[in-house]
């Protein structure tokens, strides 16, 4: 009589047994399941977890330009000339003009450029000719940055308006109830009304978001590196062939970008509750430091990390930088 | 014959003639032929034989144990431990800006690696030691996120069909509790109209609704597993011809896969009920742990599930 069998068997390390072995055909519906081990640890010894060190090593190496004697008086010089900057912005805060950031973008520049390059002055200083420099790449920076988020921009505002739409629809609605006109239910009306519109604005914001964080931010970082080491002047921002160029990039290299990104993101967001805390608990004094706190938090590390990824992606051999003693180009590097 | 120096163990499920039988018992030889794996026969030796057992819960009962255990993997060792609290110390920090939402993707793919390779020297939890390494959870991340949200399509619009539909119905609930003093007459027709109103379509969606996590996340989760380990590129999660396979794999293995599938749906609500409730009760103290509760309760459990589910089909050369 044939019956169904289960049986629990393992190999032989020696490949002997001690009666001659039997020989069993498996047929069509039988199973053979090896057991997976389920061994294994969360941690080992043996496996490298340095995340400290590697923590404590990159700290020094982030500030270690900045000690070196240029590199403080670089710094020290520009610090300065940023504390002016902000007294003329208090002064002159009736002119909606931005005075700094153009300055502070183009001196970030710089330090990407430098970093990228390992040049032995990692810090840019105040040289009348290099400020001028850096405004003015400061002001094409921005600008393509405008002209990138423009698309997200203009979704936001439309949708933002469909949603004034919806509120206008709300007040009509609550206005109907109180006069006691005959409406329809409050359930009823959030329901077809409120729900499917909002949520329709809310989901195309997220995805459109979600395609800016995901995509659109590496790829205008990548073409920000490849402007610093002059591989393409400011139009390439808006160039096919650079974008397409870029996208391979970022395609090839996404861990080293990413990598960069989280860095610099999780820093944007402590950077910025740090100072309204603070703000918050001295009542507005942190306004004295705010220029140095934002100097080298939000540029001088966010440029080092993008200078970094620069190095990274120059050593991997995704970007060739020239020979870059033309550093005055704007936007036309054929002008100079 | 297929020979090996380290001990695998096997389980055959076998018809036998009763005579064969009679003369298989512990410890004898057997060589199993005809096996696709093995063409040239695999010798083992006996450890149990008995009537194949149908139980399914004995299965499920077994693996739910070995998860259970697993949880407490991470605090059994001082450098498990470190790496818990290295890499809650680095999902902390990435929470606020919610890149960390691709980043635990990353690493629970990681995992799934790692598990899959089965290294001794290695430990099951990926390295996190620079931005590269970071670099490559997030991009993992965002790959997953994309693939899954587009396998999820179905389930969505699922879902918004029964929040349009009911939306007026609790919204009306809420209206009703608020305004009016329930009087027992009230409340009972009131209570009558929307069971009605309830059992109509509700029902039918929240159907469909576990149809579709059951026939369509299980699968992705087995395209995950052959993504993990190299078998096909990320166009695979697309491809028909991949999507059939993983079918075929959910198929054969559907109580294995269901397990990790049905505790992972059970881990991810009971950590969320649970780190819900300890936020209520201590806002302040927990908020700086709630990274640490997530990750060993919640990230750590179901990524090593699909570890495991990984490691079944690797060792029986699904994958």
């Amino acid at each position: 009589m044939v019956n169904r069998y289960q049986i629990e068997a393992a190999t032989i390390a020696s490949g002997i047994t001690d009666d001659a072995p039997i020989t069993l055909e498996l047929r069509r519906g039988d199973r053979l399941i090896r057991q997976a081990s389920d061994e294994g640890e969360f941690g080992v010894l043996t496996d490298n977890n340095t995340i400290w060190e590697e923590i404590k090593n990159g700290l020094k190496f982030i500030f270690a330009p900045i000690q070196k004697p240029q590199g403080i008086t670089n710094f020290a010089f520009f610090a300065l000339f940023v504390y002016f900057l902000a007294i003329i912005r208090k002064v002159l805060f009736f002119i909606p003009i931005p005075i700094r950031a153009p300055f502070l973008r183009g001196w970030r520049f710089e330090v990407v450029r430098r970093i990228a390059l390992n040049k032995k002055t990692a810090v840019p200083g105040l040289r009348p000719d290099l400020v001028f420099k850096y405004f003015l790449k400061g002001l094409v920076l921005m600008f393509m940055r405008y002209i990138y988020f423009i698309p997200l921009i203009i979704v936001a505002f439309l949708s933002g308006m469909k949603m004034l739409n919806l509120i206008k629809e709300v007040a009509f609605y609550l206005w109907d109830v109180y006069q006691g006109a005959d409406s329809m239910g409050i359930g009823k009306f959030i329901a077809v009304k409120v729900i499917p519109q909002a949520g329709v604005e809310i989901v195309i914001q997220l995805v459109l978001l979600g395609f800016y964080v995901v995509f659109v931010w590496p790829i205008y970082r990548i073409i920000m590196i490849q402007y610093a080491l002059n591989l393409t002047n400011g139009f390439g921002f808006l160039d096919i062939q650079v974008i397409k160029k870029s996208i391979k990039i970022f395609r090839e290299h996404a861990s080293k970008v990413y990598g960069i990104y989280g860095f610099v993101v999780a820093l944007d967001v402590f950077v910025s509750w740090f100072a309204t805390i603070v703000t918050l608990f001295t009542f507005g004094l942190f306004w004295l430091i705010a220029p140095i706190y934002y100097l080298i938090l939000r540029y001088w590390i966010k440029g080092f990390a993008y200078g970094i990824l620069g190095r990274r992606l120059i050593e991997a051999g995704a970007l060739e930088p020239k020979d870059d003693h033309q550093q005055l180009n704007l936007i036309d590097s054929s002008i100079d | 014959m297929q020979e090996n120096k380290h001990q695998e163990s096997y389980s055959l499920e076998i018809s036998l003639d009763s005579g064969i039988v009679s003369s298989i018992k512990e410890g004898s030889g057997l060589v199993v032929v005809n096996s696709e794996r093995y063409p040239n026969g695999l010798l083992l030796k006996v450890n149990q034989i008995g009537p194949v057992k149908k139980d399914i819960f004995t299965i499920i009962q077994k693996d739910i144990r070995k998860l259970f255990e697993a949880v407490f993997i991470p605090l059994k060792k001082g450098a498990s431990k470190s790496k818990l609290l290295s890499l809650s110390f680095v999902y902390t920090l990435l929470i606020p800006s919610g890149v960390a939402v691709f980043f635990i993707r990353g690493w629970r793919f990681g995992i799934v690696k790692r598990m899959i390779k089965a290294d001794p020297d290695q430990a099951i939890s990926p390295n996190l030691n620079s931005l590269h390494d970071l670099g490559v959870f997030i991009r993992d991340g965002i790959r997953l996120f994309g693939a899954k949200a587009l396998y999820d399509l179905p389930k969505l619009l699922i879902l918004v069909a029964i929040g349009y539909d009911h939306i007026e119905l609790i919204i009306d609930w809420i209206y009703f509790f608020l305004t009016k003093v329930p009087g027992m007459g009230d409340y009972q027709s009131f209570a009558e109209k929307s069971i009605i109103n309830f059992s109509t379509t509700l029902l039918i969606q929240l159907i469909f609704f576990m149809i579709a996590s059951f026939l369509i996340t299980p699968a992705f989760k087995i395209s995950m597993i052959k993504y993990a380990n190299g078998n096909i590129s990320y166009a695979g999660f697309f491809s028909m011809k991949e999507i059939k396979d993983s079918y075929r794999i959910y198929q054969r293995y559907k109580t294995r896969t269901l397990t990790a599938y049905i505790w992972d749906v059970i881990v991810t609500g009971l950590s969320t009920i649970i780190g819900f409730i300890l936020m209520i009760l201590f806002p302040f103290i927990i908020w700086l742990a709630i990274p640490l509760y997530k990750l060993l309760f919640k990230h750590w459990p179901k990524a090593y599930a699909y570890g495991m589910l990984a490691r079944r089909l690797a060792a029986n050369g699904e994958i």
